[in-house]
C-alpha cells in the first residue's frame, strides 16, 4: 500500500480545489455579469479541458511548463527548480485540468440570481463588494460546494494527464491512480485492490460529508 | 473481480484487424523495425501483418483475456513464461533477438554521454544534474536494463531524486527532449531512427534484452510461418540494421 | 424636490420630463413597454440614459453633459421592486439591518419602530419565504425607507397582490406617505390605483411624456388624443367647432352642443372632445331634472352593465353614423326609471364637463 501516493493525490486535489475557489469564482463572476458577445466563446475555452483528451492536454502542459516557456523560465527564475515534473507544475496543470468543473455549477449558481437582488442591495447602500460578500455570495453558496467538490474529486481521479507529464516521482508526482496502474502493469493485483478501494472509500465519504453537510446548511429558498 | 474490470479496460484498447492478416502482438521497441520486417515477409509470402504496439505488460494481460493475438513479441522473457505459465502459449519460446539500451542527451542538454555513465556521476556529485528519464523499473524491460547500468555504476541510491518514470521507453524518449531532462536510459533501436538522432547525441550501452516469440494458443498456420521467417537471414539483417543484436 | 429629464434615442427612445415635490405623490402611467419602469431606474441609478439631467432637492445625481452619473448608493433612494428583491437568505430583520448598518449607528430600536411604521411587528424573525405577498411587500417598503432614503421609488409595488389586501394597502400607503417627507414616484398600469394614491399623474408612452397633471386633469382633461387613449377616456368623440352669434358651439351630427371652455380654438377648427359619463345626465321620466335643456340628445339604449351599484348605459344616439355615448348613473335611478334595453331615452350633456382637444 503506497500510503505516500495517497498523500499526494489528497494534497494536489485539495490545493486544486481550494486555488479553484477564487480563481473560479472570479472567472464565474466575470461571465455571470458580462453581456457582450463574446462570452460564449470564453465559456467554450474554459470548458476545453472537458473535451479535449489527457494526451492533447498533457502535450500542451508539457510545452508550456518548458524550461524556455515564459511559466517554466519564471518558475526557474524564482526557485531554481524546474517546472516540469514537479508537484508545482502538476498542481497548475490540475487547476487548468479541473477548471471547468469548478467554473460551471459557480457561473450557474451566480446566474439565477435574480438581478433585482443585487440592485436592491445597492438601492439599500451596499457597496458592489459588499453585495458580492453578504449577498452573492451566500445566495450562490451551494453552487460553489458542488464546484469544490467536483474539482476536488475531479483532481482526485486524474490519471491520463498525470501519466503524461508526471514522470512518476514518489512524494511528488507518484498520485494513487498512477500507483494503480504501476501495480496493475508490474502484476501485483493485490496492491491494485488494496489502493482502488481505499480510493474509493476516501473520495466517497469526502464527497458525501461535503453534501450532506451543504444540505443540513441550507435553509433558504432562491427567488 | 478488479483483475476483471482491468482487463476489460486493456481489452479495449486492441487495435481493430483486418481479415486475412497475422495478428501480432509487438512490444513498442519493434516499432521501427516491424514494418520492414512486414514488407519483407509479404513479398516472400503474400502475407500481411496486423500489429498492435503495446507495452510488453499490457500485451500479456490482453492475451490473457482472450485478445485475438497469434504471435506475441515480447521485450521482457518474464512476461513470456507467465503466458506459458497460464497456458496460453503453443509451442517453443524462439529468442530471435536482443535490444540494445542507449544513454541519450537532447541537444539542449549540458550532458556529456559515455557508457560507463561517468559524465552522469559527476554530474550528480557535483549537484548539477536535474531530470534523468528510465522506463518504469517495476515492470518495463528497458527500465530494468536502465536500472542495473546505474547499479553498475553504483549510483542507483543517489540518482533516486533524480529518476522521472516514465510509462513505456516510447516515453522516455519523449520526456528526455523537455528541457527540464538532462538524459535518458532509451531503446537504442529507437534512438538510431534518424528523426530521432538528429535531436540529440547518444551512446550505446552494454546490457542486452532478450527479445522473445512465441505463438499464441490457437493460432494459425500462418503465424507459424512467422515465427519461422523472424529467425531466417533475411529477417536477422533486418534486426542488425534496425540497432538489435543477433546471434 | 425632484426633477427628471432624460433622452434618449438608442436603444429605446426615451423623452421624458417630470417634476414630483417633496411630499407628494406622483404615479407613472402607461401601457407595458412604454418605458415606466426605465425612468424609475434612472432616477433611481441603476440605468442611465443618453442625455438627461435629474436633480433631487439641490443635488445633481445625473447630468449627461457635465458626466455626472452617482449611484444608487450615493443618492440614497429608497426603492421597492415589482418582485420585492427581498434577500432571500436573510430573516425579515437582517434585511432592514443590512441598509440601517450602511450609516453605521445603534439601530437595534430603528428596526422595530420601521416595521412598527408598516404594521409588522412581531415578524423580525421569519423568512422571506413564510411571508405572505402583502408581508413581503412591507418589508420591502421597510427596507426601502430604512436609510430615511432622499425619494421613494415604488415599481408596480401592488401588481403581485391581489384585490382585496391591494386594497388594504392603497390605504396603507396613504396613511404613511402622510408623516413622510420625500417625493414618492410609484409606477403602474392601474389608471384606478394612480387616481386613488396620487397627487399627480404622468402619462408616459413609447418613451414620451405626454402631460402630467393631477388625476383630475388627465383624466378628465387630458391635452390631447393620444393621452385620452392612453388614460381610457371613455366617450371619446370628433366634432367640429361652429360659430354661433360669436359663440363657439361644438356641432357633432346634428346637435350643436354649449361648451363653457373654448377660448383656444376658433371657428370651424376640428377637434375630439370627450365627456364623462357620469356627466351625462338622465332626463328622468319620474322626477323631472333642472338641467333638461342643457344639450339634449336623443338615443335608443343599446345594452346596460351594473357594477357595484353603478350602471353604465350604452346609447346608440340617433341621427348619427352609430355613434355610442356612454352614462353612468347610480342603479336605483335606473330601476326607478325602468330604463330597458332598446328604449329611447334622452340625456343632457351637461357643458361645463365638455372637454375639447384639438386634432
Amino acid at each position: 500500500m503506497d500510503w505516500q501516493a495517497f498523500e499526494v493525490s489528497i494534497k494536489l486535489a485539495l490545493l486544486t480545489s481550494m486555488s479553484l475557489l477564487p480563481i473560479g469564482l472570479a472567472i464565474a463572476y466575470f461571465l455571470a455579469k458580462s453581456k457582450f458577445s463574446g462570452r460564449g466563446t470564453i465559456e467554450a475555452v474554459i470548458t476545453l479541458p472537458l473535451v479535449l483528451p489527457p494526451t492533447v492536454l498533457g502535450y500542451f502542459l508539457l510545452v508550456g511548463m518548458d524550461n524556455n516557456s515564459f511559466f517554466g523560465s519564471l518558475f526557474v527564475t524564482l526557485t531554481g527548480h524546474s517546472l516540469a515534473f514537479s508537484f508545482v507544475g502538476l498542481w497548475f496543470a490540475s487547476i487548468i485540468y479541473s477548471l471547468p468543473f469548478a467554473v460551471q455549477p459557480m457561473l450557474r449558481s451566480l446566474e439565477q440570481i435574480a438581478p433585482e437582488i443585487r440592485e436592491a442591495a445597492w438601492c439599500s447602500g451596499l457597496s458592489k463588494w459588499k453585495t458580492f460578500f453578504k449577498i452573492e455570495l451566500p445566495l450562490a453558496w451551494p453552487g460553489i460546494i458542488t464546484a469544490m467538490v467536483l474539482s476536488f474529486a475531479h483532481t482526485l481521479g486524474e490519471f491520463g494527464v498525470v501519466l503524461m507529464i508526471g514522470g512518476n516521482i514518489a512524494g511528488e508526482t507518484r498520485t494513487v491512480s498512477i500507483a494503480i496502474y504501476d501495480s496493475v502493469l508490474a502484476f501485483d493485483h493485490q496492491q491494485a485492490q488494496a489502493m482502488s478501494l481505499t480510493l474509493l472509500v476516501v473520495a466517497l465519504i469526502t464527497i458525501s460529508v461535503v453534501y450532506t453537510f451543504n444540505h443540513y446548511r441550507s435553509n433558504t429558498r432562491v427567488l | 473481480m478488479f483483475r476483471y474490470l482491468f482487463s476489460l479496460i486493456f481489452v479495449c484498447a486492441v487495435v481493430q484487424v483486418q481479415a486475412a492478416d497475422i495478428r501480432i502482438a509487438a512490444a513498442t521497441n519493434l516499432r521501427y523495425v516491424l514494418p520492414a520486417l512486414a514488407e519483407e515477409f509479404e513479398q516472400q509470402t503474400g502475407y500481411q501483418l496486423a500489429v498492435s504496439y503495446a507495452a510488453s505488460g499490457t500485451l500479456t494481460t490482453q492475451i490473457q483475456h482472450g485478445a485475438p493475438f497469434e504471435v506475441f513479441l515480447s521485450a521482457n522473457p518474464d512476461y513470456v513464461q507467465r503466458l506459458i505459465k497460464a497456458e496460453f502459449t503453443e509451442g517453443k519460446v524462439v529468442e530471435y533477438a536482443q535490444a540494445q539500451l542507449a544513454l541519450f542527451a537532447a541537444n539542449h542538454s549540458l550532458l556529456d554521454v559515455d557508457d560507463s555513465l561517468l559524465s552522469l556521476k559527476t554530474a550528480l556529485e557535483q549537484g548539477k544534474l536535474n531530470k534523468v528519464a528510465i522506463a518504469n523499473p517495476k515492470y518495463a524491460p528497458y527500465g530494468q536494463a536502465a536500472r542495473s547500468e546505474l547499479e553498475k555504476a553504483g549510483i542507483w541510491q543517489q540518482i533516486q531524486p533524480h529518476l522521472l518514470i516514465a510509462e513505456n521507453a516510447s516515453q522516455v524518449v519523449q520526456f528526455s527532449l523537455s528541457t527540464s531532462v538532462d538524459a535518458g536510459f532509451v531503446p537504442y533501436a529507437h534512438i538510431i531512427q534518424p528523426q530521432l538522432a538528429s535531436l540529440g547525441r547518444f551512446v550505446k550501452l552494454d546490457v542486452t534484452l532478450p527479445q522473445q516469440a512465441v505463438l499464441v494458443r490457437g493460432a494459425s498456420e500462418y503465424a507459424d510461418q512467422f515465427l519461422k521467417f523472424v529467425q531466417t537471414e533475411r529477417a536477422r539483417m533486418i534486426f542488425i540494421k534496425h540497432g538489435f543484436l543477433v546471434d | 424636490m425632484l426633477q427628471v429629464s432624460l433622452q434618449q434615442s438608442r436603444p429605446t427612445k426615451l423623452d421624458v420630463e417630470l417634476r414630483c415635490e417633496k411630499g407628494e405623490v406622483l404615479a407613472l402611467v402607461g401601457p407595458s413597454g412604454a418605458g415606466k419602469s426605465t425612468v424609475l431606474r434612472c432616477i433611481a441609478g441603476l440605468q442611465s440614459s443618453q442625455q438627461g439631467v435629474i436633480l433631487c432637492k439641490d443635488q445633481l445625481w445625473f447630468d449627461s453633459k457635465k458626466g455626472v452619473h452617482q449611484s444608487p448608493q450615493q443618492r440614497r433612494v429608497g426603492m421597492v421592486f415589482q418582485s420585492y428583491a427581498l434577500f432571500p437568505h436573510l430573516t425579515v430583520k437582517d434585511n432592514i439591518q443590512l441598509a440601517l448598518d450602511v450609516d453605521k449607528k445603534n439601530h437595534q430600536q430603528d428596526v422595530k419602530q420601521l416595521l412598527k411604521q408598516v404594521h409588522l411587528g412581531g415578524l423580525e424573525h421569519r423568512y422571506p419565504h413564510q411571508l405572505s405577498g402583502g408581508q413581503q411587500q412591507r418589508v420591502a417598503l421597510a427596507r426601502a425607507l430604512a436609510r430615511q432614503p432622499q425619494v421613494l421609488l415604488l415599481d408596480e409595488p401592488f401588481s403581485a397582490v391581489d384585490k382585496v389586501t391591494r386594497r388594504k394597502l392603497y390605504l396603507e400607503l396613504n396613511t404613511l406617505r402622510r408623516g413622510l417627507n420625500m417625493p414618492i414616484v410609484l409606477v403602474t398600469h392601474d389608471l384606478d390605483e394612480a387616481a386613488m394614491l396620487a397627487d399627480s399623474m404622468c402619462v408616459i408612452h413609447q418613451g414620451k411624456t405626454l402631460q402630467q397633471g393631477t388625476p383630475e386633469q388627465v383624466l378628465y382633461r387630458p391635452d390631447n388624443v393620444a393621452v385620452a387613449r392612453q388614460v381610457d377616456v371613455r366617450n371619446l368623440l370628433s366634432a367640429t367647432l361652429k360659430d354661433n352669434n360669436g359663440q363657439l358651439q361644438l356641432s357633432w351630427n346634428n346637435y350643436l352642443f354649449t361648451v363653457t371652455s373654448s377660448s383656444s380654438f376658433v371657428a370651424g377648427q376640428k377637434v375630439h372632445w370627450t365627456l364623462s359619463p357620469s356627466k351625462v345626465l338622465l332626463h328622468q321620466r319620474v322626477r323631472p331634472s333642472r338641467g333638461e335643456h342643457e344639450n339634449p340628445v336623443t338615443g335608443v339604449i343599446q345594452d346596460m352593465v351594473t357594477l357595484r351599484g353603478i350602471t353604465t348605459v350604452l346609447i346608440i344616439v340617433e341621427q348619427s353614423n352609430g355613434d355610442l355615448l356612454q352614462m353612468d348613473l347610480p342603479e336605483h335611478v335606473a330601476m326607478r326609471n325602468q330604463l330597458k334595453v332598446g328604449e329611447t331615452i334622452t340625456v343632457s350633456l351637461l357643458s361645463e364637463a365638455i372637454h375639447l382637444m384639438a386634432d
